[in-house]
């Protein structure tokens, strides 16, 4: 059986199916919401109250906390108490010296047990010495190595700190982005080989491209937005990286704004392929190239990671790469539905 | 080649000589802004004084490059196209808009200073900045200006293909600027020459390499 031309489309929606469902619905493994009492003192009793996200404290049996300094020095709990699933009473005893050579030591709180497995909120308790005794100190907390249980089984996300459940929107945000610069590319192509060879089918190709790019660019921003306000706290922030996505966003509308303004086919079509041409290029230094250069908040610039290492974790990753394939076939899909509609109105002027 | 780019620079010297009033307005319209912003700011802080300098240029820039190709009659378009490469003569251009932009930013500088304060403390640093800009934006200008006279309404359409199009070396030069005149400390001054430099040399190599496609009719 010969298989059919569009196969491509009905791959669509076991990838849809899947992106959406496993995306939105696969939960996140269990973290630290937060905790109550942010500032302790050599000498004396720790106690706090953390506060868990879809985590299992009362059913844990070997319940551990740790605090842990430069990555290195570690105290254990002196008494874990849980009042519910996710709340929890830890209490240390801070030893008399800490293992710095400063008056201060910023220190995290790990908690691990064979249930939900190690979670961790990083450099968020303050401890203040009066005197300082590095050698001491080093000897107080324990530098020997901790063994954490391993990672819990089952399908989950990582739990990140500030992202929170936020971290599903990779699969849309990012791949919708991917996606834009899959039809960016097209365009680009499609316009050199219209310089080159003037065939007028190849500037609706490259005009419907770059109109469905614009789209996705815009629900990239859209959804980025939304992103921003819960990550880092506004809808819109005078970051490098934003302000150079809407500039290179400001340098496709002008296109499309190119391409009304002229009435000839011709020139209507080398001009605009010809401006096509020199968005692109000009776009790659924008967003790809001067947002790493300068401090910027967003993942993948001023030394933020962005899509490796820790970031992208193998489980996101296993959405993750079919959400660029999904967006990228649905981009490619509405480009030729777009292009099928441009060439029915070409012919139906043709025959007035 | 060379001959023919200084001919061509000659060429365009005259007419501009023959059309005094052309460039003369131009210098009228950034009197007249620097004029209005005395009045309107009353005393210009330095920070300010560097938006308004970029922004002014900006626009002086928009309105004395859309002479740059619409000036050309249908006659002397087929007289250029006849006997003009168009490699040198989109090199011609661009040198001719770069030269005649740093002479108006030279201008613009000279009456911001008068009428206003002259915050400048580093005066080499200033004028390289000010003339990679005007490098920069001249070749931009100039290939967005043979875009936009195919369309209607060209001088609206030089604005909104361009202004897009200048923002990251508006940035850059804003920055350059504020080092210079000793309202920011820049560690990365080399950095941003060097983004200068690329820029320009992009838009020029592109202007290169797209005008002879668009220069046929």
């Amino acid at each position: 059986m010969k298989s059919p031309k569009f196969w491509w489309k009905l791959l669509c929606i076991p990838l849809g199916l899947y992106v959406l469902l496993a995306g939105l619905l696969v939960p996140l493994k269990p973290g630290i919401l937060g905790i109550d009492n942010y500032n302790a003192e050599v000498g004396g009793e720790f106690n706090v109250n953390v506060i868990g996200y879809n985590s299992n404290y009362d059913s844990a049996k070997k319940l551990r906390a740790y605090l842990r300094i430069d990555s290195s020095y570690v105290i254990s709990h002196k008494g874990v108490k849980a009042s519910s699933a996710n709340d929890l009473n830890v209490s240390f005893q801070i030893p008399q010296y800490l293992p710095t050579q400063d008056s201060f030591a910023s220190a995290s709180i790990i908690l691990d047990s064979e249930v939900d497995g190690p979670s961790v909120l990083p450099g968020i308790i303050h401890i203040v010495q009066n005197e300082i005794d590095q050698q001491l100190g080093n000897d107080l907390w324990s530098s020997a190595k901790f063994t954490l249980e391993p990672v819990v089984k089952g399908f989950k996300f990582p739990y990140r700190n500030i992202l929170h459940e936020t971290v599903r929107n990779t699969f849309f945000h990012v791949a919708i982005w991917f996606a834009m610069f899959f039809l960016l590319i097209l365009s680009l192509f499609n316009s050199i080989q219209y310089l080159r060879l003037r065939s007028y089918e190849l500037d609706i190709n490259a005009s419907s491209y770059a109109e469905v790019a614009i789209l996705f660019g815009l629900i990239g921003i859209a959804t980025g937005s939304i992103w921003a306000k819960y990550a880092w706290g506004a809808f819109w922030i005078a970051d490098v990286k934003l302000n150079m996505s809407a500039v290179a966003l400001l340098i496709y509308v002008a296109y499309l704004i190119l391409r009304a303004s002229i009435q000839d086919i011709d020139s209507r079509a080398r001009l605009s392929a010809a401006y096509n041409i020199f968005a692109f290029v000009a776009m790659i230094p924008l967003i790809f190239v001067i947002p790493r250069m300068t401090d910027s908040l967003h993942p993948g610039n001023g030394g933020n990671p962005a899509l490796g290492g820790e970031d992208l974790d193998n489980r996101l990753r296993m959405v993750f790469y079919p959400a660029i394939i999904l967006w990228s076939i649905i981009g490619f899909w509405l480009s030729s539905l777009n292009i099928r509609i441009k060439n029915i109105a070409e012919k139906l002027i043709a025959k007035k | 080649m060379i001959k023919e780019i200084v001919n061509i620079i000659k060429h365009e010297m005259l007419l501009d000589y023959r059309q005094k009033f052309s460039f003369a307005g131009t210098v009228l319209f950034a009197i007249a802004s620097v004029f209005i912003v005395e009045k309107v700011f009353q005393e210009v802080k330095v920070f300010s004084w560097n938006a308004i300098f970029w922004i002014l240029f900006v626009f002086i820039a928009l309105n004395s490059m859309v002479r740059s190709y619409s000036k050309m009659t249908k006659k002397r378009y087929h007289y250029y196209y006849s006997i003009y490469n168009p490699t040198a003569l989109s090199l011609a251009k661009i040198a001719y808009n770069t030269l005649n932009l740093f002479l108006l930013a030279c201008i613009l500088y000279f009456f911001m200073a008068w009428f206003t304060i002259d915050p400048i403390t580093d005066k080499p640093l200033f004028f390289t900045a000010l003339f990679l800009g005007s490098l920069g934006i001249g070749a931009m200008v100039s290939f967005v200006s043979i875009l936009s006279t195919k369309g209607e309404n060209s001088h609206t359409l030089l604005a909104i293909l361009s202004i897009p199009l200048l923002i990251p070396t508006v940035l850059l030069l804003l920055k350059i600027t504020a080092s210079a005149s000793g309202i920011l400390t820049d560690s990365s001054m080399a950095t941003d020459f060097t983004f200068l430099i690329a820029i320009d040399f992009l838009s020029i190599g592109l202007s290169l390499i797209l005008f002879p496609s668009l220069w046929r009719n």
